[in-house]
């Protein structure tokens, strides 16, 4: 059996539909309108012990509603889930006392008392043997460069000291499976190179399971094998990112800001590229990184034209989500012809 | 256990973080303990006792009553709704849901740490100050033993109440204004104020029918020996009586809520 097994989840949420304006706030008061709202719809997915599974989608799109049915925090309105053989939302405390979990926007740390007391907390609540807590934190402690601030009221930490905290915190009991929900958010490269790092050693010394949710396409790309993509509460893909990058395109858009005004660069229509626009001095050119780099795209350039400005725009997430549409749409286009 | 200690621990930490705030507690404790034997002291009006419900009340008695009264609410003041109910709207509650821990009995040892940390920085200030400035009566040892008991039952009868308004921040995200009519009801009802002795008989027979006089009125009564030891007994049972109903409440809610619980935003 699987570690996680989430079998045709639905969650839906009841809002209320709020009127314009004060007359509508007035009428609000004796009559309300609502609508429902499908966060989850019908996802179904497990996962193996040991994986790292990059869990990715615009805003909104149902990931940490996905998450919270994983933990344990949120019911669902049809379907099951199951975490190592207990349904989570039913035997909460049960479900709790196995995972880790790190809320990118939210810390669960105690705003008012040091790190370390914090820490010391957390050894009570999960009941962690001395010997375990006092390795577990050394060892992090060291790796996360925890030490420097660990006796700061957590109210005066930055968000970066924050988030590593909050990684520690969440590991110190040596959970089976940790819950990432964008973990690097608002962070500097360094750090979240270093958060990066952490969580791969982590994976590969205690076989931890992890599911990261992220908006940055370089986390999955250092860190996950496998990944979901999930939009409108739908999953849209399941299975290894490589493939996903090789049907929807690891594509970079190039923005080339010449000297003079530019209607065709001959040179560069020999060259793998798929798409190329020309807009008075800016020659915006999309192609795919396997075949050609930026490097030499500017080279060509460079012996036509003097080159005063590039920017490389790199594919977001957003943007594979929307390119997978097109093709669904495509699909069912042709379905249609034939 | 120790898990509870130190949960205790932690909630004297926190609430030793702001100085100013202690200070101005304890302000706050005395003036309003002079106030209020002051009011009595002005409708007593210099006779030394007054006819009630339960017999003569001397001015001495309200005054002790005013004491005990004001010693009380260092313990029944909590801020669990207000902390719900934040905790429910910026959904930081999820995070204590992922601990795997008794969210009620937490809850609670946040209180008695808050509580501890109010013996010392304001109770024994009132209590030095009372007994310097009023003449101070102290009850038979077993009359004693009733009051503690009867008062650890009020602040667990409040600290439930409390906590089953905070759960219906699942439903209604916003509660504070049930805090504010909570303290309204207690004010009245629980004889914080004005001991039940002086109400008509319509308000004293609903508040027969309300938990708040098993928070103030009920001990205070037992510290001033104004009930017998079986009617004390008796009060003790009731009080027992409304635990395990609130106890009951408690547990449908939170079982119904928590399905009900819509973690806000991200």
């Amino acid at each position: 059996m699987a570690l996680i097994e989430v079998e045709n989840i639905i969650k839906t949420f009841k809002r209320e539909k709020k009127q314009p304006g004060l007359s509508g706030a007035f009428k609000s008061l004796f009559h309300r309108e609502y609508e429902t709202k499908t966060a989850v719809d019908d996802i179904s997915f497990k996962i193996e012990k040991g994986e790292i599974l990059g869990y990715i989608g615009p805003n909104g799109a149902g990931k940490s509603t996905t998450i919270k049915m994983m933990v344990g925090i949120l019911t669902p309105t049809d379907g099951k889930v199951t975490v190592n053989g207990i349904i989570p939302y039913e035997n909460r405390i049960e479900n709790s006392k196995r995972i880790g979990v790190v809320f990118g926007q939210r810390s669960q740390l105690w705003w008012d008392i040091p790190l370390c007391e914090s820490f010391n907390l957390l050894r009570y609540i999960y009941k962690i043997p001395e010997k375990t807590y006092k390795e577990n934190l050394k060892r992090f402690a060291e790796v996360l460069d925890i030490n420097s601030f660990i006796n700061v009221p957590v109210r005066q930490l930055s968000l970066g000291q924050k988030m590593r905290g909050d990684l520690c915190a969440a590991l110190l009991h040596n959970p089976d499976i940790l819950f990432l929900d964008e973990p690097t958010i608002g962070l500097d490269v360094v750090v979240k190179e270093n958060i990066r790092q952490f969580i791969k050693e982590i994976n590969q010394n205690f076989q931890t399971t992890v599911i990261l949710t992220t908006h940055d396409i370089s986390d999955i790309e250092k860190l996950c094998s496998r990944v979901m993509v999930i939009d409108q509460g739908k999953m849209m893909y399941d299975g290894n990112l490589n493939h996903l990058k090789n049907s929807f395109g690891t594509g970079e858009e190039l923005v080339i800001e010449t000297d003079s005004i530019i209607n065709r660069v001959d040179l560069l229509h020999s060259m793998n590229i798929s798409d190329i626009t020309y807009n008075k001095n800016k020659i915006i050119i999309k192609y795919n990184t396997d075949s050609i780099n930026a490097t030499q795209i500017i080279e060509k350039v460079m012996q036509v034209c003097k080159v005063r400005d590039f920017e490389l725009k790199e594919t977001e997430i957003e943007e594979i989500i929307r390119r997978m549409y097109k093709r669904e749409l495509k699909q069912e286009v042709a379905k249609e012809v034939f | 256990m120790r898990l509870y200690i130190e949960f205790i621990k932690n909630a004297l930490l926190v609430n030793s973080t702001y100085r100013l705030n202690l200070f101005l507690r304890l302000f706050n404790r005395i003036i309003g303990l002079f106030i209020s034997v002051s009011i009595w002291r002005a409708l007593y009006g210099g006779t030394s006792e007054t006819m009630s419900t339960m017999g003569s009340v001397s001015i001495k008695d309200m005054i002790m009553y005013s004491i005990i009264s004001s010693a009380i609410s260092v313990f029944i003041s909590n801020n669990v709704i207000a902390s719900m109910n934040d905790k429910i709207k910026s959904g930081q509650i999820a995070l204590d849901l992922l601990k795997p821990i008794n969210y009620k009995v937490w809850q609670f040892c946040n209180v008695v740490g808050r509580n501890i940390s109010s013996v010392l920085l304001e109770l024994v200030p009132v209590l030095i100050i009372g007994g310097l400035v009023f003449s101070f009566q102290i009850p038979t040892v077993i009359n004693f033993i009733f009051f503690l008991i009867a008062l650890l039952n009020g602040v667990i009868i409040n600290f439930l109440i409390t906590y089953i308004l905070g759960i219906l921040g699942f439903w209604y995200l916003e509660v504070w204004h049930f805090d504010r009519l909570l303290q309204d009801l207690v004010r009245l009802f629980s004889g914080a104020w004005i001991p039940l002795w002086f109400f008509p008989k319509v308000l004293v027979n609903i508040s027969n029918y309300l938990p708040f006089k098993f928070i103030y009125f009920a001990p205070t009564t037992i510290y001033l020996s104004k009930v017998s030891y079986n009617e004390a007994l008796i009060i003790i049972l009731q009080q027992f009586i409304w635990i395990i109903g609130l106890l009951l409440i408690e547990k449908i809610l939170w079982r119904k809520g928590i399905k009900k619980l819509v973690i806000q935003g991200g």
